[in-house]
């Protein structure tokens, strides 16, 4: 009798074992994707501004070329500057959604 | 280094646009009178180098002075823009005009010829220093005035001498200018770290030696008038001083044919014109633009002084059209 009772114990904290680990495979499962979202948003928005630093670099580099000769100029040359900043818009934008 | 040459050559594409146009010449040709020209001419971009020139009993050597000023001005402005690599190769666009003032420094010395008169056929646009040039004008021989190019600390002082002792050893001066060209082209080649300044540098090797070889047809052991670093080498060249053209490539060959000596420098120049344009269309972030910059400028003050010739003494306006095809 007593055997039987420590069989039966020993099936339920079995069960509950498996149970228990059910539950942390979900909770690792939902853990991983939240990570992977955050990763992305982040490269999303990290890379974005790497290109839109690239980009702006030698349209920098020029712009301040042409204003040197041409202070006029500031203005056309500041709209050619900011195009590039569109990359991080898209980043941006990439980023809210996987958030 | 790309980005030295985007803000260089943002700069030096600004100055571009206030080159004189060909409907400005126009006007400038149609001009009734000189002090017209001058008038016209001081509105532009000039204006500023003009000053002394526009005053009553100016004449010629006025407007010459001014338009020297002005390119020595610009020429000396791209050169500033250049930091260590960029520099260098700025140097070495800049520096053509250093080779063709030391080969008239030489001439004029071997001549006799008065140091005014010397200082006289000098382009203020290279990377000596103009006072330099004329210290050396007034030298007896030309050792002595290597001695005084060499102060100037200018890597082409050092070749000067290699081809002043050349000359002073032979007393030929063909062996003077091709010891200068091959020191010069020697070190520009090695100067130049871009491609499009090296393909523009062995456009004007490879038209060098089909000018020479064009001077020296028939004379002996030719081959120690070829200067290295274009893609016409020793043995075409030698072939070509023979008078064989098949030696020559496509491009070069109108260069040898040219019946006259003026229409072989015509072709020539023209040649160059569209290699600086190459260099300038393909090589966006290179020296390539200052190189086609200062080309531009120079053909410009070339018709510029032509005109104010012509309007100077009078010359009619198609034969002073004709003569501003061939500038």
């Amino acid at each position: 009798m007593l055997k039987k009772l420590f069989s039966v114990l020993a099936i339920f904290a079995l069960a509950s074992v498996a149970l228990a680990q059910e539950a942390a495979t979900t909770a690792a499962v939902a853990d991983t994707t939240v990570g992977l979202k955050a990763i992305g948003a982040g490269l999303a928005l990290g890379l974005g501004a790497v290109g839109t630093g690239l980009a702006q670099g030698p349209i920098g580099a020029a712009a301040a070329g042409v204003v040197a000769e041409r202070p006029d100029k500031f203005g056309a040359m500041l709209i050619w500057f900011v195009l590039p900043e569109t990359l991080v818009i898209f980043g941006f934008v990439g980023f809210f959604l996987l958030k | 280094m790309a980005n030295d040459y985007a803000y260089i050559n943002g700069r030096i594409r600004v100055m571009r646009t206030e080159l004189i146009t060909e409907r400005s010449f126009d006007e400038l040709l149609s001009s009734t009178s000189y002090a017209e020209f001058l008038r016209l001419l001081s509105e532009g971009s000039l204006a500023e180098d003009l000053r002394d020139s526009t005053s009553q009993n100016s004449g010629l050597n006025e407007l010459d002075a001014a338009l020297s000023r002005n390119f020595h001005r610009l020429a000396q402005k791209v050169h500033s823009f250049g930091k260590g690599e960029s520099a260098q190769e700025l140097g070495v666009v800049v520096a053509k005009w250093d080779l063709i003032n030391l080969k008239t420094l030489a001439r004029g010395i071997m001549k006799g010829r008065s140091s005014e008169a010397i200082t006289e056929a000098l382009i203020p646009g290279g990377t000596f220093p103009f006072e330099v040039l004329k210290a050396a004008s007034s030298s007896s021989d030309l050792l002595a005035a290597a001695t005084t190019l060499s102060a100037a600390g200018v890597p082409l002082g050092r070749i000067f001498r290699d081809a002043a002792q050349a000359f002073a050893a032979s007393n030929d001066a063909m062996d003077f200018e091709v010891s200068l060209d091959k020191g010069f082209y020697a070190w520009a080649r090695s100067s130049a770290k871009s491609n499009s300044l090296k393909r523009l540098l062995g456009r004007e090797i490879d038209l060098r030696n089909a000018f020479s070889a064009r001077q020296i047809k028939g004379q002996a052991n030719p081959g120690r008038f070829f200067v290295e670093g274009g893609n016409l080498n020793e043995s075409e060249f030698v072939r070509l001083a023979g008078g064989d053209v098949t030696a020559a490539t496509a491009i070069l060959a109108p260069v040898f044919e040219a019946p006259t000596l003026e229409e072989a420098d015509l072709i020539s120049r023209k040649l160059m014109d569209e290699a600086a344009s190459n260099a300038a269309l393909s090589d966006t972030l290179g020296p390539g633009v200052a190189a086609e910059f200062l080309r531009r400028k120079e053909i410009e003050i070339a018709k510029l002084r032509l005109i104010g010739r012509g309007k100077f003494y009078g010359v009619p306006i198609e034969s002073l059209r004709k003569e501003l095809g061939n500038a």
